[in-house]
């Protein structure tokens, strides 16, 4: 479907505020299912705890570890912490 | 064969906090930690760098469509690259309070790659861990760097001369030296990253070294390694000990930022991408979730003319068709498999 169908099905003329709802809509569907996925891998830096999310993440779906319970080289989802570690990062790096 | 490792992960703010168990034994019996017991319990930040070791997984809004294959190369400017839709950009940072990607040359110590073929004002699709998804260049330089009009306040650092001290100096004992300017070197760290984006009167003094070394009197920054891109890998970089050449640099101001390194990322160039700005745009979704695409926005329109009675039906029926299109995704019977922490 076109934008403009899109426009012609809701009764709009306004194309802005069209494709700026269009946005909002597809964000929201990217919350509630997923539609468009996207897998990156970063590297695992010795001593360095705090790694920076992608600006265009609209939902985290899995966070995966190499090696974790296992020694294969495996991919394997790791848990989310209640709380933080007592052992803080000292450089908050 | 890798060890066994455990991770676990936190959030704060937006970034992820990596943990992994330290299962290292203390043999100090002085220490606290000492006993297994104590020292298997501690969660730390990551004991080893393990490379591609995190992977995420997230849905992102796609606002743009590719409208030919896909073909990444490296340069824009040869014959050879016109097929190129996509450059890899294998390291990034910040002119000018906007981000930026930097291209290194593809041979050892020659410098960095033309970008200027790219004109100013055209889309691009980045794919690169953090900065993933549309931006718009701000500038393409021959000078090695696409800057975009993305804004990102990187609190990276900058080599920068000062314009009241003598003229900086390339040496070939791999120093770059601005004498009498004693803040010269300060901000930066061994084992950082510089792209050097200044057009200098020899090639070799351009693109992406690593620092070695900083002089106490910060005057002087050692570098030993000259980065270029590996033509022969997906988006990597090779290193070679540095070559500068001596050189005073004497044509206006020497500019040489900070760049972090993202090996195996892209940019898509190709002005047949199209993205959603306009009635033409084909939206990117399955049809049926189209239909509710057209709810949410008889919604918005109904929540802006203040009918909301209307606009919760709207939202209703968006809802109900979305959760529709998921369950019709499942059929049969569910197999649960083990969990990953259940007794084995």
């Amino acid at each position: 479907m076109k934008v403009k169908e899109l426009m012609e099905r809701v009764g709009i003329n306004q194309t802005g505020r069209a494709v700026a709802y269009i946005k909002d809509g597809l964000e929201e569907i990217n919350m509630l299912t997923e539609v468009h996925t996207n897998l990156v891998k970063i590297d695992i830096t010795k001593d360095k705890r705090f790694y920076t999310l992608s600006n265009e993440m609209i939902k985290m779906m899995d966070i995966r570890c190499k090696n974790h319970l296992n020694s294969k080289g495996e991919y394997r989802s790791i848990p989310r912490m209640l709380h933080k570690p007592v052992v803080k990062d000292a450089d908050n790096i | 064969m890798a060890s066994t490792k455990q991770y676990a992960y936190y959030l704060e703010g937006n970034q992820i906090a990596i943990v992994e168990k330290d299962t290292s034994f203390d043999n100090n019996v002085d220490s606290r930690d000492y006993s297994p017991g104590i020292a298997r319990q501690e969660w730390k930040s990551p004991q080893s760098t393990i490379v591609d070791g995190l992977e995420v997984k997230y849905t992102y809004l796609k606002d743009y469509r590719l409208m030919s294959s896909r073909h990444i190369g490296w340069n824009l400017t040869s014959t050879t690259d016109e097929r190129n839709t996509s450059v890899y950009s294998p390291a990034y940072g910040e002119i000018s309070g906007y981000l930026t990607f930097f291209f290194p040359a593809i041979a050892a110590n020659n410098g960095i790659l033309d970008m200027s073929a790219l004109n100013d004002g055209r889309n691009i699709v980045v794919h690169n861990h953090l900065f993933s998804g549309k931006h718009k260049i701000k500038v393409a330089s021959a000078q090695g760097y696409i800057q975009t009009h993305t804004k990102w306040s990187s609190g990276l650092n900058k080599l920068e001369e000062d314009d009241d001290g003598p003229n900086p100096v390339f040496n070939a004992t791999e120093t770059i030296l601005q004498s009498g300017a004693t803040s010269f070197n300060h901000g930066f760290s061994a084992g950082d990253y510089i792209f050097n984006t200044t057009a200098m009167g020899n090639t070799d003094n351009q693109g992406l070294f690593k620092i070695a070394e900083l002089s106490s009197d910060g005057t002087t920054v050692t570098v030993d390694k000259n980065y270029y891109s590996d033509t022969t890998t997906s988006g990597d970089l090779a290193s070679v000990d540095a070559a500068l050449q001596g050189e005073t640099f004497t044509s206006g101001d020497l500019f040489i930022p900070q760049a972090l390194l993202s090996e195996g990322a892209y940019i898509d160039i190709s002005s047949g991408i199209t993205f959603l700005e306009d009635e033409s745009f084909d939206i990117d979704l399955p049809n049926y979730l189209q239909k509710a695409l057209v709810y949410y926005v008889k919604g918005k329109l109904a929540e802006d003319a203040g009918k909301l009675d209307i606009k919760e039906y709207f939202m209703k029926e968006f809802k109900k068709m979305i959760e529709k299109h998921e369950n019709s995704r499942i059929s049969g019977l569910r197999i649960v498999s083990v969990g990953s922490h259940a007794i084995r």
